[in-house]
């Protein structure tokens, strides 16, 4: 405890600069900021492998609270799916998670957890798999045993994965309840078409699951050899891998290695679509088509526009145009995330009371449509840039978070110096840039909208003006909560 | 589960009249140093683990704490007012919130080209648009008296309408608009926004540490000069909002009934957005009134996490927030009725949204001793290792899931139950287990490993919260707002005060069948498309009651008996008893109705 000095540097200092409590200057343009250095986590700095073996570790130490997070990322995540099987991948998280140990059940593996108050997750993406422990550095040793227990004997019980499969089947229950849910559901469904990227599990898939398969998901996908390791927080770097080194021995061999994420290769289904929703006073509406993927040349020209177009909240055209200028909604923007894999989507959003939905719709549609055409001004580049730049370490708030980001980079194949360069990338984006880009990569020619709500209350509002495309719009039946059929 | 104050934020200045506006204030600059984490001095011997905390109170009343940290060249700047949705009228729901959406609308320097110009404007806004409002009450009181509206009305609505429009139009023109929020961005802020909550409403951003005079600059330029241009506009946002977040969710409506008929006459009972009839109604003129008597330096405290210097931020504190003048006006205390023991409350609901049963009392607010003894018991109840999983999932075979949760606000607090019912199993029945479990808490102190298990998961939630600036400035400014920034640092040491035999205690004296409020929701099976695979759910209105179903349901009760909460058995009672006088089956019926009298007897 540096209680006391403090105290009085704290003083002794507060006294000096009462003296000069200067004037307050009329507006902040004239405020002036000394420089600020910045680096972000290098890679060089923070990976190595683990004593006696190839298995990457970012270790980014931060000895201020006595807490300690270690991830596992691989490759092979939903894309490992079997066929028939959707959602298997999913299922052996929960089950890493829920269904005990050789040594131990369930119920003994999660008062073991809990006892400790240790924090284990799994999870799984389109192309990674996960695997999560943060504790209190004083139980690490214990919950690090545990940890590497489940991950490498599981033990599939029978009970547990009736429970889970059951809360599965609850969840696919709800899956028409909300507008959102269904509004993102059926977006990336009509964008990506059956790519694994937008399937979901069905019961007659998660029925068709057995512990045989999650058996043989395991041995594919968890495996030290395929593991790239973050450890953030309260563990010097050499002894954290020297122990990791220590309880990741021992594993029995791995199975194949995981197949590689297909291409979309879906069919563009422009056109305005209706899904209806009772008992909502707002409809939501989406549009847009398939974006990019994360190694795009264009990513950094496309950040740029997107953040002028919607990306930037209040500081975007989308959000003045519809929220402020018109008090048409509460949320308005736009994304282009850049995808993992696969490529990503555009997508502008906003939500409107019915009868204001149309409005809303012409609205973004003028506002995708000028920018194409016209590019943006010199003013709104350099802002965006600025925002960035400014910005960018806000990514690395802590040592987990920093270990995990690298770790990450790593795990999808993207260039160890991304972090390095990023801003110097931004920095080198012109007007003319994301003219360019706003002109390719915006294709209103390609929009699919959606729109989820009170079909009849939007439709009779739109009036004359209609909803600023062309075609006329086509109604489609929620699918089947369970099985995902569409209704013919 | 345990939150610091999820849905209730804080704000105990309400309570305390303020100080005569030309009272001589000697000036005071002491700062005071404290460390989060104190009582980690017995947990961790060989270093010291903290992250201290500064403190200095401006000559004004406005309060400034400063955590230094200096992992990356940020820092999360805040501001907390005192004062939320707790402090409203009636009729005036949403006003707190809606002010604080107010606040980024500019001041008389940021936002706007031609300061006498837009005054202009804003001034012929508010004439058109209440006189537009008259109008739109006429025709909401021919509505309520089952009238048809006048077309006069109608017509002078959309009119006005129609010129508040135009003179927007022209307004926009010599503004810059959301110029606060573009100068931030643009200078690197992030996490940037406001929330506002019964107790508080705070305004947060992280910056780069060199921009942190920006910071007190653009703040204490909104504190004292803001504009509230373009109010028309922002009440229909609000009203977006409110359907978004309210309206349009499956189960917001539910909650918000449920939450209202749960507080009762407590201030609580008014959702933060406000009821959409009153965000009708609130004025430009409400919002500048509110503002002018709740945002005063001595209700505030300015929190900075980070790469910041707690000197160099007292000095800055002082030029720019020192500007502040102290309010002129009295704020009148927030009226907190007593418990009310007049019966459990009970709403019965559809929605789209899965089976669930909760069931809420009302307990201690934040400051109050009892409130960690009460959150360590909702920690007993939750997780996979608590009692709610153990027992109701995993034994009984009841719920898909089950725990407890606990939660303080400035002006009171709730505990609450909640699960949700496996297939086949009824509302009644999980409620009978869940307050058994609650009746059992009340009866005996929790096992030792229980105890090691809840204090550890406190010890771990408490340095958890510590890890991001965002977390540490929420922690202090809440404990602010509540009265004592100060008991941030001192949570671990309060649960560690704790007793075991203090939660049989707690139990008893809040978790009463009188207080109680009940809330069982059922799927609306209406709302969703029909499914091959659905089947009929315990709830589904009209199903024709199941022989078995029901012997099952009164053995359970049978077995159960000692264990459910007296209160609940006259119900459950009622409840199987309206279901069995519908069978068919004569035999059936009676042999039931003949144990349901016995069970009765038993008392």
């Amino acid at each position: 405890m540096r209680t006391a000095p403090v105290v009085g540097i704290a003083l002794l200092v507060a006294a000096a600069a009462a003296a000069q409590d200067g004037a307050v200057p009329a507006h902040p343009k004239e405020l002036r900021y000394p420089a600020l250095a910045y680096e972000p986590p290098d890679p060089a700095t923070h990976r190595a492998t683990l004593p006696g073996g190839t298995i990457p570790a970012y270790v980014v130490p931060d000895r201020e609270l006595p807490v300690v997070s270690i991830t596992a990322i691989w490759r092979g995540g939903t894309v490992c799916d079997p066929p028939g099987k959707k959602g298997a991948v999913n299922l052996l998280s929960r089950m890493l998670r829920a269904g005990g140990t050789a040594k131990r059940t369930p119920a003994e593996v999660d008062a073991a957890i809990e006892r400790i108050a240790a924090q284990v997750s799994f999870s799984a993406d389109l192309g990674t798999g996960r695997a999560s422990l943060r504790c209190l550095s004083r139980h690490r040793e214990a919950a690090l045993a545990l940890f590497v227990e489940m991950l490498r004997e599981p033990r599939w019980d029978e009970e547990r994965l009736k429970l889970e499969k059951d809360r599965l089947y609850e969840s696919f229950k709800g899956r028409n309840d909300s507008t959102d849910a269904i509004e993102n559901r059926e977006y990336d469904w009509l964008i990506y078409g059956d790519h694994p990227v937008a399937a979901h599990a069905t019961k007659p898939s998660i029925e068709a699951i057995s512990r045989e398969d999650l058996a043989a998901l395991h041995k594919r996908l968890v495996h030290p050899s395929r593991m790239i390791l973050a450890v953030g927080g309260d563990w010097e770097p050499a002894a954290a891998r020297e122990e990791l080194a220590k309880v990741l021995a021992g594993f029995p061999a791995a199975g194949d290695a995981p197949p590689a994420v297909p291409a979309v290769t879906a069919p563009v289904k422009t056109g305005l679509y209706f899904f209806r929703k009772e008992k909502v006073t707002q409809s939501r509406v989406s549009l847009g088509h398939v974006g990019i993927r994360e190694d795009h040349p264009d990513r950094f020209a496309i950040g740029v526009m997107n953040f002028i177009l919607g990306g930037g909240s209040f500081s975007s055209r989308l959000t003045q145009a519809i929220r402020v200028d018109r008090g048409l909604a509460y949320s308005a923007g736009s994304r282009y995330s850049p995808g993992e894999f696969v490529p990503g989507t555009f997508r502008t959003f906003f939500q409107s009371k019915h009868a204001t939905c149309a409005e809303g719709l012409r609205v973004a549609l003028a506002e995708i449509r000028k920018l194409r055409e016209e590019g943006p001004t010199e003013e709104e580049v350099a802002q965006a840039k600025s925002s960035m730049i400014e910005g960018f370490p806000s990514r690395f708030p802590t040592a987990a978070s920093a270990a995990s980001a690298l770790a990450d980079l790593e795990a999808r194949g993207m260039p160890a110096d991304f972090f390095k360069t990023y801003r110097k990338r931004i920095e080198a984006v012109t007007v003319a840039d994301v003219k360019r880009a706003a002109r390719e990569h915006l294709r209103p020619e390609h929009f699919v909208v959606t729109i989820v709500g009170d079909i009849e209350a939007v439709r009779a509002a739109a009036g004359a003006e209609g909803f600023g495309l062309p075609g006329e719009p086509v109604e489609l039946p929620l699918p089947d909560p369970f099985t995902l059929e569409r209704p013919k | 589960m345990f939150a610091f104050a999820a849905a209730l934020s804080s704000g105990r200045r309400l309570t305390r009249r303020v100080r005569p506006r030309y009272r001589a204030v000697p000036l005071r600059r002491v700062s005071t140093v404290l460390a989060l984490l104190i009582a980690f001095a017995a947990a961790v011997p060989a270093r010291a683990q903290s992250l201290e905390v500064s403190e200095e109170v401006l000559p004004n009343g406005l309060r400034v704490l400063v955590a230094e940290r200096h992992r990356v060249p940020r820092v999360f700047c805040a501001i907390f007012v005192g004062t939320g949705a707790a402090a409203e009228k009636s009729g005036k729901t949403g006003l707190a919130h809606l002010l604080e959406h107010m606040l980024f609308k500019g001041t008389r320097a940021i936002g706007v080209l031609d300061l006498a110009k837009d005054a202009a404007f804003i001034e012929k806004a508010d004439r058109v648009m209440l006189e537009a409002y008259r109008f739109e009450q006429r025709v909401r009181d021919a509505r309520r008296r089952g009238l048809e509206s006048e077309k006069a009305d109608l017509a002078a609505i959309e009119r006005l309408r129609a010129e508040h429009k135009t003179l927007a139009a022209q307004q926009k023109k010599i503004l810059r608009s959301e110029e606060l929020w573009t100068m931030y961005l643009t200078n690197g802020g992030t996490a940037l926004n406001a929330s506002t909550g019964q107790d508080s409403t705070q305004y947060f951003v992280e910056l780069p540490a060199n921009k942190i005079e920006l910071y007190f600059w653009l703040e204490s330029d909104r504190l004292l000069n803001a504009i509230f241009r373009e109010y028309y506009f922002e009440v229909d946002v609000v009203k977006e909002e409110r359907r978004m977040r309210t309206e349009s969710t499956p189960t917001g409506m539910v909650r918000e009934e449920f939450g209202a008929s749960f507080w009762g006459g407590h201030p609580y009972h008014r959702p933060v957005v406000g009821w959409m009839a009153d965000l009708d109604v609130v004025t430009r003129q409400d919002a500048e009134d509110y503002f002018r008597l709740h945002y005063v330096p001595e209700n505030m405290t300015a929190v900075f996490v980070g790469d910041a210097k707690p000197a160099e931020v007292f000095a800055l504190a002082r030029r720019y927030l020192g500007r502040l003048p102290r309010g002129t006006r009295p704020r009148e205390a927030v009226v907190v009725p007593g418990p009310n023991p007049t019966g459990e409350k009970r709403l019965v609901a559809k929605a789209a949204a899965p089976d669930s049963v909760e069931v809420r009392w009302p307990t201690a607010a934040t400051g109050h001793p009892d409130a960690y003894a009460l959150d360590l018991l909702a920690e007993i109840f939750s997780g996979r290792s608590g009692r709610m999983y153990r027992r109701l999932v995993e034994e009984k075979k009841l719920a898909l899931e089950a725990d407890g949760s606990s939660n303080q606000g400035v002006y009171g607090g709730s505990f609450s139950v909640t699960g949700r019912p496996q297939k086949g199993v009824a509302h009644a029945d999980l409620e009978a287990a869940l307050l058994a479990e609650v009746v059992a808490a009340a009866e005996a102190p929790p096992e030792a490993s229980e105890w090691e298990r809840v204090q550890n998961a406190m010890e771990a939630r408490i340095v958890q919260g510590l890890e991001s600036n965002q977390g540490v400035a929420f922690l202090l400014g809440r404990a602010a707002v509540a009265g004592d920034w100060r008991e941030a640092t001192r949570a671990l040491e309060r649960f560690r005060a704790v007793k075991p035999e203090d939660l049989p205690r707690v139990a008893k004296a809040y978790l009463t069948p009188s207080r109680k409020a009940v809330l069982h929701l059922l799927r609306d099976a209406a709302a969703g498309p029909a499914s091959a695979f659905a089947e009929a759910g315990p709830g589904t209105p009209g199903a024709a009651p199941d022989v078995a179903k029901l012997e099952s349901a009164v053995a359970r009760l049978e077995a159960s008996w000692r264990e459910v909460h007296p209160a609940a058995r006259a119900g459950m009672l009622e409840r199987l008893r309206t279901a069995v006088g519908r069978l068919a089956d004569a035999a059936a019926r009676e042999t039931l109705e003949k144990r349901l009298q016995a069970l009765e007897a038993r008392g």
